[in-house]
């Protein structure tokens, strides 16, 4: 039910943000070290480490809707017949793609309208936070319409499936 | 009628079974498109909700979490409570309630606490004759010891909510004392239930042993006290003392225990982002969620509200008790502290109530919330770990919801219990 | 129609008390054509944030410190910097006359239209250690703000400059995360600084003025009637603003005093403003902002 690629994707996306974790961890024990050893605090170790939790945390997210391991409710809709839970399958899918082109398309946006002025203490343009908010819009969009493929491709196949986890 | 859409908009989505963190994020979509503001803004508030210097402790906080579990920290210290308490009659309810306490005061997170814990106690439990009802019983509402017991990433998600004014390490001391009571009424509650179900006594091990068990726990106990140390004597912020922790529980586990092998680390790597970024999209979409909220002032309105219904201060800490309560029940606690502080917080403060203590009422409220259905991460991690169904659990948890409330409202009706050890630091 | 204001502070702040003055003097003046409505205790943002909404319309009236907007309206970060301005008075004069005027019309291009001045105040530092003379500040660990300004200007004196949350400001002087920082009289009584860094040396390093500005869609759809009712209002408020005040940092100074701090006036301030040579050559570097600059402290 899965195309072979978008594991690959998947793949690179958890290893950029696990690399991130580690850095991020790094970062701050460096920052420590500089104010305490060497009396010279990185002054741009703040603000590098809140970019960096973007990367670690946004595009695993759409990941995450992927691999259905966000928090929700479904036992209300797993209470009606399996027909009925198939719409509702299709309608899920629908929303979340479309949000994740909201995602994409306003914050292209934001990082086009804040391009121009640098993050201060970091010097990198302020546009650069939105940034990974435009690719997870964009993971979110792909990850949907593989799911949206397969649903409407092998409704029989995601009709005869029991104990799906929601 | 903005308001509708943004309150509809989101028990649709709940109802249609979208991940919370989606259903309110689109709810927030929607009421920007019916206010003709720019739909960007719902972005800007996510990526602002996040971009918050001392919300960098939650990821290291989990990461530290799955280190000691992987690297040997949690079964050294169930050894530890074992040695110390397993000798009572229906020792090992009494162990997995300690452990609970002492790993709790490490990892920072209930859900934590009940798949490190509950992996090795349920069917440790199991082994020894305990049903396996009671193992989950014990395990996740124990668990809610990691909300109360410092450190805790959901008291500065609460410190946040409250827009600065509140401090972290006040919040950590305050927790200490409604943790260790809520913890004696579990334990109670497991003693009790264990003689009714004549569960069995562990031997002890004698005191060389024993004591031999507790120097073997030490270092990796000591990750708390580095933690909570580095918060408490403000030689470090919280970020960075997390950020130790996970450095020294690194440290002891590759060093000390020789226990964590390079499979294990990316483990632990992988497990930790994969709860940041759902942690952490929740409270971004939560933040746009309650930008909403702020414009449409439904703090202020529920404020009138409630200050309308009575005068009495016990009732409407009672009130305020049981709209957690189901709230609780039915959302996620982190997304629930973003939203119901800024609605809470000036009602509370408005009858004379310390913030800390409403910090210490939430999180037990919240918490609760975690171990009941229909939405409980604690419960459903238990039940999948004993491979029992939530309804078996469900008609035995009783004695230990009680044990809980009795916490609860010792900790909203006596200040001193929250709030005597803070005044001691201070 | 409703409007909507942001601000960063407490309702009962002098800022905030003034912004709630305007929302009463224009609904009542326009007879509810335009009614202001101000979200305290930065309910919709931080003030970065809210400078973004401002831009693109979430927002329509604010009051904004001129150091975050440095990096979208370069002209404002000639008065951000150390000693551009004399005295409190000497920045009244000059917001108030032709480059207020100028200011103000540099914003235009950022979707903002600057209407009035409040007031800030002047910073100056405080440690945990006596400060006595510049020289006192060299190897400190000084607390700044987000911004390049500041660092330069911490560095220039020889300290090491550390960013902290405005929060956590408090404990981590207690504790010798850092030995001091800067801020006006206000913030350093209302925080609690002075109990933990008693040593307060009034180098008044920085006077930066505050602005309140609507959002450009927003003023450009009132009529000129209108326009000019709400630039009357914004005018007025600024004066109870600055009123406000000068009282609150009465208020505060004698709190500070009272409580036992050390205070230190400087009859000569040469020596901060040779040291702060630096910060020009890194941040003077266009010609429009040195005769700007020029202009600025040719201002009587
Ligand atoms: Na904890
Ligand atoms: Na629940």
């Amino acid at each position: 039910m899965r195309f072979k690629v978008l594991d690959y994707l998947v793949t690179l996306v958890v290893a950029v943000s696990g690399g991130a974790l580690v850095l991020l961890v790094a970062i701050t024990g460096w920052q420590v070290y500089g104010r305490y050893v060497l009396n010279d605090t990185p002054t741009w170790a703040e603000r590098l480490s809140l970019l960096l939790i973007l990367i670690v945390a946004l595009p695993l997210s759409a990941v995450g809707l992927r691999e259905n391991i966000h928090l929700g409710i479904s036992y209300i809709v797993e209470m009606l017949p399996r027909r009925a839970q198939y719409g509702f399958e299709l309608l899920r899918t629908l929303l979340l793609g479309a949000f994740g082109v909201a995602m994409s398309v306003y914050s292209y946006e934001l990082v086009v309208g804040t391009w121009n002025r640098a993050i201060p203490l970091l010097g990198v343009p302020q546009g650069v936070q939105y940034l990974p908010l435009v690719i997870t819009g964009g993971l979110i969009v792909i990850f949907m319409a593989e799911r949206m493929w397969f649903l409407l491709r092998h409704p029989a196949e995601w009709l005869e499936r029991t104990e799906e986890t929601i | 009628m903005g308001l509708a859409f943004l309150l509809g908009g989101f028990v649709v989505g709940i109802v249609i079974g979208l991940p919370i963190a989606f259903a309110l994020g689109i709810a927030a979509l929607a009421a920007a498109f019916y206010e003709g503001l720019p739909e960007l803004i719902v972005f800007q508030r996510m990526i602002a909700g996040m971009n918050v210097f001392s919300l960098l402790a939650i990821p290291f906080f989990i990461f530290a979490g799955e280190l000691m579990m992987r690297g040997g920290i949690a079964m050294r210290l169930v050894r530890f409570a074992q040695a110390v308490v397993g000798q009572m009659r229906g020792g090992l309810g009494l162990v997995n309630v300690l452990s609970s306490m002492l790993f709790g005061g490490i990892s920072g997170s209930a859900v934590a606490d009940t798949s490190a814990l509950g992996s090795v106690l349920i069917p440790m439990m199991r082994e020894k004759g305990y049903d396996d009802d009671y193992a989950v019983n014990v395990t996740v509402t124990s668990s809610i010891a990691g909300v109360m017991v410092p450190p805790s990433h959901n008291m500065i998600l609460y410190a946040l909510a409250a827009g600065g004014g509140i401090s972290i390490s006040s919040l950590f001391l305050a927790g200490v004392v409604p943790g260790i009571i809520m913890c004696l009424c579990l334990g109670i509650a497991s003693y009790v239930v264990a003689i009714r179900r004549d569960y069995p006594a562990e031997p002890f091990p004698g005191i060389g042993p024993a004591l031999i068990t507790g120097i073997v726990a030490l270092p990796g106990f000591l990750t708390a006290v580095v933690i909570i140390g580095g918060v408490v004597s403000g030689i470090f912020t919280v970020t960075e003392s997390a950020a130790i922790g996970v450095i020294y529980a690194l440290l002891v586990t590759v060093f000390v225990y020789r226990s964590l092998s390079l499979h294990d680390f990316w483990r632990s790597v992988l497990q930790s982002i994969r709860t940041t970024a759902m942690v952490m999209v929740l409270i971004g979409t939560a933040t746009s969620f309650a930008y909403f909220l702020a414009l449409y002032q439904v703090p202020a309105a529920i404020l009138d509200l409630l200050l309308n219904i009575t005068e009495s201060k016990i009732v409407l800490l009672l009130l305020i008790n049981i709209a957690l309560l189901v709230l609780g029940a039915f959302m996620d606690m982190g997304a629930l502290i973003l939203i119901c502080t800024p609605i809470f917080l000036p009602v509370v403060r408005q009858i004379g109530m310390d913030p800390v203590q409403f910090g210490m009422l939430l999180m037990m409220n919240l918490g609760l919330g975690l171990t009941t259905p229909p939405v409980g991460a604690c419960l459903f991690v238990g039940c999948s770990i004993a491979k029992v169904k939530i309804e078996t659990v469900l008609r035995t948890i009783w004695p230990f919801y009680f044990a809980v409330l009795v916490a609860l409202l010792l900790t909203t009706y006596v200040p001193a219990v929250s709030l005597s050890l803070p005044a001691l630091f201070d | 129609e409703e409007i909507r204001g942001w601000n960063t502070h407490a309702p009962d702040y002098p800022v905030s008390v003034a912004m709630d003055h305007f929302g009463e003097m224009v609904a009542e003046r326009t007879e509810g054509r335009i009614e202001p409505n101000t979200y305290h205790s930065a309910q919709l943002g931080e003030q970065d944030q809210a400078i973004e909404q401002m831009q693109f319309g979430g927002i329509d009236f604010a009051v904004f410190n001129l150091v975050p907007l440095n990096n979208i309206v370069p002209e404002t970060q000639v008065t951000t910097l150390p000693y551009a301005f004399r005295s409190v008075d000497h920045m009244h004069r000059v917001v108030d006359g032709p480059i207020g005027e100028e200011l103000a019309a540099a914003m235009e291009p950022a979707n903002m239209v600057g209407l009035a001045w409040y007031d800030s105040g002047a910073r100056s530092f405080y440690a945990n250690t006596p400060l006595n003379s510049v020289e006192d500040l060299e190897g400190l660990k000084i607390r700044v703000q987000n911004s390049d300004v500041n660092v330069a200007m911490v560095e220039a004196l020889g300290a090491n400059a550390t960013p902290i949350p405005f929060g956590e400001v408090y404990s981590s002087i207690q504790t010798g995360v850092v030995d001091g920082a800067e801020n006006n009289w206000p913030s350093y009584e209302s925080t609690g600084h002075y109990e933990v860094a008693p040593h307060y040396i009034l180098d008044e390093h920085t006077i930066v003025p505050e602005v309140f500005v609507i959002n450009k869609d927003t003023w450009d759809s009132w009529s000129a009637e209108d326009q000019e009712i709400v630039r009357q209002a914004a005018k007025e408020s600024a004066e109870l603003q600055r009123e406000l005040w000068a009282e609150r940092e009465e208020q505060s100074e004698q709190i500070v005093r009272d409580a036992g701090a050390t205070i230190v006036e400087l009859e000569d301030k040469s020596a901060f403003i040779e040291a702060m040579n630096p910060v020009y050559d890194q941040f003077v570097t266009d010609e429009n902002l040195r005769d700007l600059l020029n202009r600025i402290q040719a201002t009587e």
